[in-house]
């Protein structure tokens, strides 16, 4: 509901306030009255007045008067003159200090009403004026300092950020980004986005996040820049404006260049010191058998049995030494994977024909199940031996005597599932989180005869990984454990 | 009919040592060499049947030698096996594996090797 509108009339002479009520009222004004302009001020001190009527003649305090004392505490009050005829000099002068009309007295009702109404629209006008600047005002001043802080932030990142328009044209970066790319500004802004970083796959990325933003949910890219001895990794990800238009990329660029040297000399590390350990392996492994096949002489059973207990070491060492280069080989990037159409059927034959004198050792029975229609994978034939290896002979390491590991195939839509489940101890459900991890063993008063690198399943999960593949682990203690890797197709 | 001369090169003295115990008890005769310039030596000297050579090695490397030695006519017949520690496809700047395959040796056996192996591959070559 609409506010009611107050009116105060001042005038000296009671027949004009009870007249001007008497007006008023009927058009649907609250009416206010004051005999004097030192009352009416105190009024509108004390309640809201919208517009005031105010007679130019009264004793003790004139119109002009109350003009200058309204005009400094009420700014916004209209006020209008109510003068007597042949004043309107005096009312010409009021008007000239702030009055916002005059009638000359008698006034006509509709002279009265259409000077308040239109008083009452210039203060609506003035206030509605007042508001819009007050907001305006805040609103540049939130965008000034959203503007300082975004601008701050981006320029104490540790990280690179580059913002290009849709044009691909530079528009932003901050000065890690040219710190990260060696360059010396400062360069054209918009500029083109080569002379910022010419990296093609970095501008092929760009210009398919561009072309494809509007027409694909927005994603972020991500990919690994070498800049000599700088890496990189980009995130890129467009930005879109309120309705939804692409309006350009940003992208930030984190430093990995010490990751990647560190892992660099780690590989190096590990390759060097495998080299260094293989050497002399050989050497003392020819001379055991050297003794063992007698050509050094006589030996006695007891001296059999310890060289042979020291061969069987000298041999767990040498996998040791072998896995740790594999693994090396795999995270520096090295091995090469040829992914052909591969029939797991044939590989797990292999590795079961393989391993059966083991299992028949350790008296444990191994079950081939694969169906004859099980779709080939596309993998590295060598690589799938060596997991198949590695998960066989742990279910046989780890199973009793008299136990079977079950060696079976699915076909899971996009994906082959081979499964090698055995009857074996179990796995804490604590240790497997763990049990990928390199130089892991499972602590256990009955795998402790069991020799191991601690890499075997390292290598698994690295080469299922290299094959987009997962590999996962079920398991009860003292009921066995199921290995389950999924290939892609 | 004489025994056949196998020529072992290798820093290792314990390896050439222990290489040289298995052939002699397969009844070969056995020529030893410590490094690639004393191998070349020995060759010199006597031809032998077979050459059984280590890759890393101070001097002269396994792979020099090996491409000198198929380069010249006059050694090119001798059949070689080349002995290494070199894992296989880590690239190393000096002893990469495509190196090891541009020498043409005649056999490539990974350390750590065992006895029947190299036997194996010595009596294959002859």
């Amino acid at each position: 509901m609409e506010e009611q509108t107050t009116v105060l009339v001042v005038d000296d002479e009671k027949v004009i306030r009870d007249g001007c009520t008497l007006l008023l009222q009927p058009e649907g004004y609250l009416v206010a009255t004051a005999a004097s302009g030192r009352e009416a001020l105190d009024l509108m001190g004390a309640q809201p007045v919208n517009v005031v009527l105010c007679d130019l003649k009264m004793p003790g305090m004139g119109a002009l008067e109350v003009l200058e004392d309204a005009g400094s505490l009420f700014p916004d009050v209209p006020i209008i003159i109510i003068t007597g005829h042949g004043k309107v000099a005096d009312a010409v002068e009021c008007m000239k200090k702030g009055a916002y009309d005059f009638v000359t007295k008698p006034f006509r009702v509709d002279h009265l009403t259409l000077a308040i109404k239109r008083a009452l629209e210039k203060q609506r006008l003035e206030r509605e004026t007042k508001r819009l600047q007050e907001e305006a005002a805040r609103n540049l001043y939130t965008l000034a300092m959203e503007q300082s802080r975004m601008h701050t932030i981006v320029n104490c990142m540790a990280d690179g950020v580059l913002v290009t328009n849709r044009n691909l044209e530079v528009v932003l970066c901050n000065p890690t980004f040219m710190q990260l790319l060696g360059l010396s500004g400062p360069l054209p802004q918009p500029g083109p986005l080569p002379a910022y970083l010419n990296e093609q796959s970095f501008l092929d990325a760009i210009g398919e996040l561009c072309d494809k933003a509007e027409s694909e949910p927005a994603k972020c890219l991500s990919q690994e820049i070498c800049r000599g001895r700088v890496h990189l990794r980009a995130m890129s990800a467009p930005f879109f404006g309120p309705d939804e238009k692409m309006l350009g990329t940003v992208t930030v660029f984190h430093d990995i260049t010490a990751f990647k040297e560190l892992d660099a000399m780690k590989n190096e590390f590990v390759h060097m010191v495998s080299h260094e350990l293989r050497s002399p392996m050989t050497a003392i492994k020819l001379q055991h058998e050297v003794i063992l096949d007698g050509l050094a002489g006589e030996v006695t059973n007891k001296q059999r049995e310890l060289l042979s207990r020291a061969q069987g070491k000298i041999q767990g060492l040498i996998e040791l030494i072998n896995e740790s280069l594999d693994i090396a080989k795999i995270e520096a990037g090295y091995r090469q994977l040829e992914l052909l159409p591969l029939q797991m059927g044939e590989v797990l034959r292999e590795v079961v024909e393989l391993l059966r004198v083991k299992a028949e050792d350790q008296k444990v029975t191994l079950n081939l199940s694969i169906p004859p229609d099980l779709p080939p994978v596309r993998a590295d034939r060598r690589s799938m031996e060596e997991v198949f290896i590695n998960l066989v002979s742990n279910a046989i390491n780890y199973s009793p005597d008299g136990g079977a590991v079950a060696i079976s195939g699915f076909s899971h839509g996009e994906y082959v599932e081979v499964r090698v489940a055995d009857t074996g101890i179990g796995i804490e459900p604590e240790e497997i989180p763990k049990i990928f991890d390199k130089f892991y063993r499972v602590k256990h008063p009955r795998t402790r005869q069991i020799i191991g690198t601690g890499l075997g399943l390292a290598l698994v999960k690295g080469i299922v990984d290299a094959h987009r593949g997962t590999v996962e682990v079920e398991s009860q203690l003292g009921v066995g454990s199921t290995f389950r890797v999924f290939l892609p197709r | 009919m004489s025994a056949k001369y196998v020529l072992i090169v290798d820093d290792d003295p314990d390896l050439v040592e222990t290489v040289s115990m298995i052939l002699e008890s397969k009844g070969y005769e056995v020529g030893k060499a410590y490094d690639g310039i004393e191998g070349e030596e020995a060759i010199k000297q006597r031809r032998p049947d077979v050459l059984v050579l280590d890759v890393m090695m101070p001097r002269k490397n396994g792979y020099q030698l090996c491409k000198e030695l198929k380069a010249d006519p006059a050694t090119k017949g001798i059949p070689v096996v080349l002995l290494t520690a070199v894992g296989e496809a880590v690239p190393t700047t000096t002893y990469s594996h495509a190196e090891g395959m541009a020498v043409e040796a005649e056999d490539f056996i990974p350390k750590p090797v065992d006895a029947a192996t190299l036997v194996e591959a010595v009596e294959r070559l002859l």
